[in-house]
């Protein structure tokens, strides 16, 4: 599994498509006008029709798409998302444009997440025989693939306990109150071999925390810190290194408010990778690791 | 045209440009106040706006300011544009912070 798709709400699109477009470098691929406007848009090295869908009106998260290896792995997370009590329905091929079959879950934070199997195959930028590195006509940060998403919650153990059982998602690191008697405050989760393909701190439940774009390093971060300043981008925090993951980043925000991230690094992940704990007293180092505290909108912006 | 915005309780008087927001005004006059997401998304950067006039010149999330709210005179500071000499309260737990005092000494000429 992994995740496919980010959809969000946006105030305005002529704003948000050129963000997403023209800063970021994403490609429109469609776009639906009258009462809900939406478009889908796609990073370069993306081969699936659409890994961000935007929708005018608004702002925050409409619902997280991942994207299952079978349709039978769509049957056992829906058994399993019943068993647990989870509100599950199904969604039909084309309800989401380019989309297949899929199951709709509402977690118990109050976010939506879809699991599909299949989407429109559209290919990357480079294609698949002999393709040169990147796209020539890459634009500003160039962002080749979507990463993670982070959401709120005001219950977040009931939250990583359904992605655990349900999901066979796994804990890379958790932040606790304390390790002698846990409370459990935030949980980067994996189901690949990145340090997290989604995390859940406590906070609002419905709202939103960001999404982030992957990067392959450093220097990748420092130019699209440099476009942000073109671009008059407003920055959340960095450029930086996260304690927790030991990726580097910088977080910013579109032109409605969302956050977003670019990320590069962290380690890799395995099935039998021993889970991290960070205490909650070390939280400024968990998050910026060079600055070791945490600025007073990263956990009290939500869109 | 320049409108006067005046910023209570410290009572600091900045200058705002056509079409600037009152958070920019603010931000250019050197001090800083506490704000979130810039764009109208997230509510952070709510004020009470007691005397004068401001629009919303680009939209924001509607349901961040309620219908009681925005009768008091609350409004987003990164989206309200003064159109008129405004006085502002910042919310009780706030307070505005030199940031630049190179700039902030010379806006105080301002008044």
């Amino acid at each position: 599994m992994r995740l496919g798709f980010v959809h969000i709400r946006v105030t305005d699109m002529d704003e948000a498509l050129s963000h997403y477009s023209n800063t970021l470098g994403m490609k429109v691929v469609s776009e639906e006008s009258g009462p809900s406007r939406k478009a889908y848009l796609k990073c370069w090295d993306e081969y699936d029709h659409h890994s961000l869908v935007l929708e005018e009106g608004g702002v925050g998260l409409v619902k997280l798409g991942y994207k299952c290896a079978t349709a039978d792995d769509l049957d056992l997370f829906e058994n399993r998302a019943q068993t647990f009590g989870a509100t599950v329905g199904r969604v039909s091929k084309g309800e989401n444009l380019a989309i297949g079959d899929g199951v709709r879950i509402e977690l118990p934070s109050e976010h939506t997440v879809e699991l599909y199997n299949e989407a429109d195959y559209l290919g990357t930028d480079t294609g698949v025989l002999n393709p040169d590195p990147w796209p020539r006509d890459r634009r500003g940060v160039g962002v080749p693939w979507i990463d993670h998403a982070l959401v709120p919650a005001e219950d977040p153990e009931t939250v990583e306990r359904f992605f655990t059982e349900c999901l066979d998602f796994r804990a890379s690191e958790r932040v606790v109150t304390d390790p002698a008697n846990p409370e459990l405050i935030g949980s980067w989760m994996y189901c690949g071999q990145s340090p997290h393909d989604f995390a859940v701190v406590k906070g609002p439940n419905s709202k939103f925390h960001h999404f982030a774009f992957m990067l392959n390093d450093w220097n990748e971060i420092l130019h699209a810190g440099d476009i942000f300043g073109m671009d008059e981008v407003p920055i959340d925090y960095g450029p930086t290194r996260h304690g927790i993951t030991r990726g580097q980043t910088i977080y910013f925000f579109d032109p409605s408010g969302n956050r977003n991230e670019v990320f590069c690094g962290g380690y890799r992940t395995m099935p039998d990778f021993p889970t991290i704990t960070w205490t909650a007293d070390q939280i400024g180092k968990g998050v910026f690791y060079i600055q070791r505290e945490i600025n007073d909108r990263f956990l009290t912006v939500f869109t | 045209m320049i409108h006067r915005l005046t910023i209570l309780p410290e009572e600091i008087c900045v200058p705002v440009r056509e079409g600037e927001t009152i958070l920019s005004a603010i931000c250019r006059a050197g001090f800083t106040y506490r704000f979130g997401c810039r764009r109208g998304g997230c509510a952070v950067c709510k004020v009470r706006v007691l005397a004068g006039d401001v629009a919303y010149e680009r939209p924001i999330d509607a349901s961040l300011v309620s219908e009681q709210e925005g009768a008091g005179g609350i409004r987003l500071s990164c989206r309200a544009v003064p159109t008129s000499d405004v006085v502002i309260a910042l919310q009780s737990d706030d307070h505005l912070t030199i940031v630049n005092p190179w700039v902030s000494k010379l806006e105080q000429s301002f008044q």
